[in-house]
C-alpha cells in the first residue's frame, strides 16, 4: 500500500537484528539530529581491520533507524576500508526508494555515524 | 460558509490528472496557495508594463509606479494604518522584525533595557532580538507558556524595564495563546505603553484569518508576509506607526531611499522610502494588491472564523479516536474560540513518517520543528505534526487526512 514504506524498510524498522548493546566496542559514535530528533549510536567491534560485529542504539523515523540497520547488514564482515568507500548514492540504493532533499538528510545520519565511529577508532 | 466557489478560483487544488489524488492542502500555516487573480495580476504586470518604479518617466515605468503605490494604499486599508507613510514593503515577516532590531532597536535600546516575548516565538521573532540583546547588552525576559492551559501565563510578569515587548499574535505552532478573543494582550499592550515602551506584533499567522486593525491593536510595529495571505512568496509589509518615524535609521542604504547624494555624503529620503533601499519586489507587491483585492471580493472574516473553527473541530475530533495520538494545541473544547491550526505527535511514530505517509496521497501537513526549536524542547517531544486550514479547505480534506491517518498508524505502529 505505501511505495515508500516498503516491506523490508518496515522490517528493519521494527525489527532489526542489529539493534542491540556491544559492551565493549572498539569504538563507538552518537549523533543526534537537532533538527528532527533523529538520534544513532553505533558500536562496533573490529579485528584485523575487519567489521566483527556491530550494534546501534537510536531513536526517529523509519528512514533513519532502517538506513542505518541496512548499513549494519552491509559492513558487517567487511574491511573498514570497504565501509569508509561507502557514499550517500550507495546508502539511497540500499534502502530502495526515492527521497527528496529533505528525507535524504535521515537516510544519511547513519552512514555519517558509522564512519566518523571507524574514523575516530583509527585515531586512537 | 460553502467554499465550493471560491476553491475554483485556485487552479493547484484542481484535479492535475485522472491517475493523480487532488491535492488536500493543510499547510496554510507554512504558505498559502495563489488564486488565479494574483497569477494573473503578476504575469500581467510582467507581460504589459514592467518598468522600475519611481525612476523611469515613460508610461510603463509611470503605470508600474502608480500600482506600486496603489498596492501601498490598499494594504493601509487593509490594515487600517492611519498613513501610505506608515507601510514598508520588506521581503517578508523575516526581514521586517530584522528591519526593526537594527533601524530602530540599535538607536533607540540601551543597555539594561528589557525586551519582553513569549516563549512560543518563532525563530524569526526571536533571533533578531537575541542578536540585538547580546550586542547592544539588553536583558530578555520571556512569558511563559503553560502547558496545562495551554496558553500563554501572564501572571507575575515583570514589566519594570520593558521597553519593547515583540509577540506573535498567533503561533505557527500553537495557534492562539492569549485570551480567547486576546482581551489579555491588550491590557498588556496597554500596560507596556502606560511604561513607555513599544509593541511590535507578528501577525504573520494571523493576517489571513483575523481581520487586523492596527489601531485598535495599538500596535507600533506590525510584521506580515503576502505569501501566507494568498499572495506571493518575496513581499511583505512592516507598518510602522507615524509617531515612531524620527526614532528611525536606514536599515540598508542604496538607491531609492535617498534625497541627495554627494562624493562625500548623504541625505536620507521620508519615510516610507527611508526603509525601501534598492529595486522593491515590484511585482510581489502587484501580486499582494491582488490578493487582497481576492480576500475583500471573497471572504468575510465572521465567516471564515466559523468555518476554519468547524474544520479543526471535526479534526480534532478524529484524532481523538485515533490510537497514540497527543494533541498539542488548545483542543477549545468549552469554547467556540477561533481555530486554525492543529498540532500533535504520535508515541511511536515519528512526525516525518506520518508527513510522508500523507505525503504520498498528495496530503500536504508540516512535521518537524516549526521553526520553533526552543518551544519544542520545552514541550520535550522530538517533532510535531501541523495541520493548518485556510480558506479553501473542506470537510473532505480532514476527512482524507484522517483515513490516511489511520493507515500510516497502522502501518507504522
Amino acid at each position: 500500500m505505501s511505495s515508500l514504506y516498503h516491506d523490508e524498510l518496515i522490517e528493519h524498522y521494527k525489527k532489526s537484528p542489529h539493534r542491540k548493546v556491544i559492551t565493549n566496542p572498539s569504538t563507538f559514535y552518537g549523533e543526534l539530529n537537532p533538527s528532527c530528533g533523529d538520534k544513532i549510536e553505533v558500536m562496533l567491534v573490529i579485528n584485523n581491520n575487519v567489521i566483527t560485529d556491530i550494534g546501534f542504539q537510536g531513536s526517529g523515523c523509519v528512514i533513519s533507524q532502517a538506513a542505518i540497520s541496512m548499513l549494519c547488514d552491509t559492513v558487517l564482515g567487511k574491511n573498514i576500508d570497504a565501509a569508509l568507500k561507502l557514499g550517500h548514492d550507495e546508502v539511497l540504493q540500499l534502502i530502495n526508494i526515492e527521497l527528496g532533499p529533505v528525507r535524504s538528510k535521515c537516510a544519511l545520519l547513519g552512514l555519517q555515524v558509522l564512519q566518523q565511529s571507524i574514523i575516530s577508532w583509527q585515531k586512537k | 460558509m460553502n467554499n465550493t466557489a471560491l476553491r475554483e478560483k485556485f487552479p493547484i487544488l484542481k484535479k492535475a490528472s485522472k491517475e493523480a489524488a487532488p491535492l488536500a492542502y493543510l499547510d496554510n500555516a507554512a504558505t498559502t496557495q495563489k488564486p488565479t487573480a494574483v497569477i494573473d495580476a503578476i504575469c500581467e504586470f510582467y507581460t504589459t508594463y514592467n518598468a522600475n518604479v519611481h525612476r523611469g518617466l515613460y508610461g510603463a515605468a509611470e503605470k508600474a509606479t502608480t500600482h506600486y503605490e496603489a498596492a501601498r494604499n490598499a494594504v493601509k486599508q487593509f490594515i487600517n494604518a492611519q498613513s501610505n507613510t506608515e507601510i514598508v514593503f520588506t521581503k517578508g515577516t523575516t526581514e521586517a522584525i530584522n528591519l526593526i532590531a537594527s533601524s530602530w532597536g540599535k538607536k533607540n535600546l540601551l543597555p539594561h533595557d528589557v525586551l519582553l516575548l513569549s516563549q512560543v516565538e518563532h525563530h524569526a521573532n526571536l533571533l533578531p532580538w537575541l542578536e540585538l540583546a547580546r550586542e547592544k547588552n539588553l536583558e530578555i525576559r520571556y512569558i511563559p507558556y503553560d502547558q496545562t492551559t495551554k496558553k500563554l501565563s501572564l501572571e507575575n510578569i515583570n514589566l519594570t524595564g520593558v521597553k519593547l515587548l515583540a509577540v506573535q499574535h498567533t503561533s505557527n505552532v500553537l495557534g492562539n495563546v492569549w485570551d480567547n478573543d486576546f482581551s489579555n494582550l491588550f491590557t498588556l499592550i496597554t500596560k507596556i505603553h502606560e511604561i513607555g515602551g513599544t509593541v511590535l506584533l507578528d501577525v504573520a499567522q494571523s493576517i489571513a484569518h483575523y481581520p487586523i486593525d492596527v489601531q485598535k491593536l495599538k500596535a507600533d510595529f506590525l510584521a506580515f508576509s503576502g505569501h501566507k495571505l494568498y499572495g506571493p512568496t518575496g513581499v511583505g509589509v512592516l507598518y510602522v506607526k507615524s509617531s515612531h518615524h524620527k526614532e528611525l535609521v536606514p536599515y540598508q542604504v542604496g538607491g531609492s531611499m535617498i534625497s541627495h547624494v554627494s562624493y562625500e555624503r548623504a541625505s536620507w529620503a521620508a519615510m516610507p522610502h527611508l526603509l525601501e533601499a534598492g529595486t522593491p519586489p515590484i511585482a510581489g507587491v502587484i501580486g499582494l494588491h491582488a490578493a487582497i483585492n481576492f480576500i475583500n471580493t471573497n471572504i468575510s472574516f465572521p465567516a471564515l472564523a466559523q468555518h476554519e473553527t468547524a474544520l479543526c473541530k471535526a479534526l480534532i475530533t478524529g484524532l481523538n479516536t485515533l490510537p497514540g495520538i497527543h494533541i498539542v494545541t488548545d483542543t477549545g473544547d468549552s469554547t467556540n474560540a477561533h481555530q486554525h491550526i492543529v498540532s500533535f505527535y504520535h508515541d511511536t511514530i515519528h512526525a516525518h513518517d506520518i508527513a510522508s505517509c500523507l505525503g504520498e496521497k498528495n496530503i500536504a501537513v508540516r512535521a518537524g520543528n516549526h521553526c520553533v526549536q526552543p518551544l519544542i524542547a520545552l514541550l520535550k517531544i522530538p517533532a510535531l505534526v501541523r495541520i493548518s486550514v485556510g480558506a479553501y479547505t473542506t470537510l473532505h480534506d480532514i476527512t482524507l487526512v484522517l483515513q490516511a491517518l489511520a493507515e500510516a498508524i497502522n502501518l507504522l505502529r
